[in-house]
């Protein structure tokens, strides 16, 4: 097992805004204990992800995707249940950590292959792979501050695709450079899949979701409304969500997310 | 949920980070790394003038002496002090998946450790245009750096943490550190006051530290090991009850910075 999530939820503290007037004030320090309205971005959510398996995560805004990301990514504490990763992880929630402008792209390179979880002697081995992917290799030299936010973000996505991982995370991430450079990107996901890495990857885009993912679970409201095959998961979210005037409320949808693939299953 | 990684790794980020923090200190500065033997001069030359011409303190070497115990004293200093801004200023590093956090204490005693190395070789021209060098004392200079270290990296650890869900630890330690300064015998000498009162200053892990370098730099003789080895243990105790206390706050300043 790879990830494992257990009856995960999270409740995040709205603050209250600041107050506008010595009333407010007042009112606001004789309820001391006020800490804002309580947020429920994830509410009892378990799966399982094998090894190998490449599953795709999709929602509307706010359904709680990220915050699932970040707490499967050990980053922050559930409020309940738990989440568990096994191997090592190369994740794409925000690139180029560890840049700095004044330092030269070979020197950033280093921080943050080493920061993404190599050993100093494995970037050595592959600086040369990384320069190349990243299509940098007259500017390598030069200091970071200098590169356009495109060949920022080439050197960090690099970066992220040398890493060895065996579980890449991705959160809808790989809209970078031109079409040629995406289609790079893509290709190595491929490749990583077909070398048994498994993959978690958040999109709002269902065909990106359907070509790399054999599974989908679907989040709305901070719940899991479906974790099934991807062509179904997907079609039934296409069907519910993308025609979906604003006016419906997260209930009405996953009423409806309900009853169609109960439908399909009965079918 | 700790993720364990091999001290191999870790070793390598605190020394690719430390790399980093030098080399970024002193981009596109005139003298460059220089810097790291002009600033702990330039303080000396203050002290110098101060505490011969206008308060005479009638310390013998008395360049060699303050230059013996500023430079410990410092790297002590300027690590806790931006120690307790680390997470913060770090945040993209905290902020990443299965980044071993706690290493960052460890990156800012690193480095200002290495700025220590770099400033230490004009001490030894110091003792050594005094005529004070003794050699096998000198070889006793790693035991006292591996105290200091374990000191330094618990108070670090302690105050990163407890900077980023408490931020006015930063301004206490301001003036906190000053004091400290003041209770450390870094420009006066310990051995002239009332043996009572010295006393007092064994409580005081820095001045057993400051002492022990200078008996090995300026007096060629082994350091006061009964009070070392105190502070060893001592120090090895907070260093393990701070990490404890950065684990404990580890999950809400992840959300906090």
């Amino acid at each position: 097992m790879n990830i494992s999530v257990e009856q995960l939820s999270k409740r995040y503290w709205l603050k209250d805004p600041a107050p506008q007037t010595f009333q407010q004030a007042l009112a606001q320090m004789v309820g001391v204990l006020r800490r804002g309205k309580p947020f429920w971005a994830l509410r009892d959510v378990s799966f399982a992800i094998g090894e190998g398996e490449s599953v795709g995560i999709i929602g509307r805004n706010g359904a709680g995707k990220s915050t699932l990301l970040r707490l499967i990514c050990n980053l922050g504490r559930p409020t309940s249940g738990q989440a568990r990763v096994t191997g090592r992880v190369a994740a794409l929630l925000e690139l180029g950590v560890g840049f700095h402008p004044h330092l030269s792209g070979r020197e950033n390179l280093y921080v943050s292959a080493v920061v993404a979880g190599l050993r100093r002697a494995e970037v050595a081995a592959r600086y040369a792979d990384i320069v190349r992917f990243a299509e940098i290799e007259t500017f390598i030299d030069q200091p970071l501050r200098t590169y356009s936010s495109g060949m920022k973000m080439r050197l960090a996505f690099a970066v992220a695709m040398h890493v060895d991982p065996k579980i890449l995370i991705v959160d809808e991430a790989l809209a970078v450079g031109d079409a040629q450079f995406q289609q790079k990107c893509v290709d190595r996901i491929a490749e990583f899949r077909s070398a048994g890495v498994t993959l978690l990857l958040v999109s709002h885009d269902m065909q990106m979701v359907r070509r790399f993912c054999t599974r989908a679970l679907w989040l709305q409201g901070g719940e899991l409304v479906a974790d099934g095959p991807a062509e179904e998961v997907t079609a039934a979210y296409e069907r519910v969500v993308c025609p979906l005037e604003a006016k419906r409320t997260d209930v009405e949808v996953v009423h409806d997310a309900v009853e169609l693939l109960e439908s399909e299953a009965k079918a | 949920m700790i993720v364990a990684r091999s001290s191999g790794y870790l070793w390598d980020i605190v020394a690719t980070l430390v790399g980093r923090e030098l080399r970024i200190r002193y981009k596109g500065s005139v003298l460059g790394i220089l810097w790291a033997i002009l600033s702990p001069l330039g303080t000396v030359v203050i002290l110098h003038i101060l505490f011969t011409k206008i308060v005479p303190l009638n310390i013998p070497n008395y360049a060699a002496f303050i230059y013996s115990g500023l430079l410990p004293w410092t790297w002590f200093q300027a690590t806790v002090q931006t120690g307790a801004a680390t997470l913060l200023d770090n945040r993209d590093l905290v902020r990443t998946p299965f980044f071993p956090r706690a290493m960052l204490p460890a990156v800012v005693t690193g480095s200002n450790f290495m700025l220590y190395l770099l400033a230490l070789p004009v001490l030894l021209l110091l003792i050594l245009m005094e005529g004070i060098v003794e050699i096998p004392a000198l070889l006793l200079l790693p035991v006292i750096w591996l105290v200091q270290a374990m000191f330094t990296l618990a108070c670090t650890i302690l105050v990163s943490a407890l900077g980023v869900v408490i931020r006015d630890v930063q301004h206490l330690l301001g003036v906190g550190m000053l004091l400290w300064f003041y209770l450390t015998p870094v420009f006066y000498d310990l051995d002239r006051i009332a043996p009572d009162k010295a006393q007092l200053f064994l409580l005081n892990p820095m001045a057993v530290l400051i002492q022990a370098h200078r008996a090995v730099t300026l007096y060629g003789r082994a350091p006061a090991w009964p009070a070392l080895a105190l502070w060893a243990v001592l120090s090895s105790l907070l260093l393990a009850g701070s990490l404890v206390v950065f684990r404990t706050l580890e999950d809400a300043f992840v959300e906090e910075v």
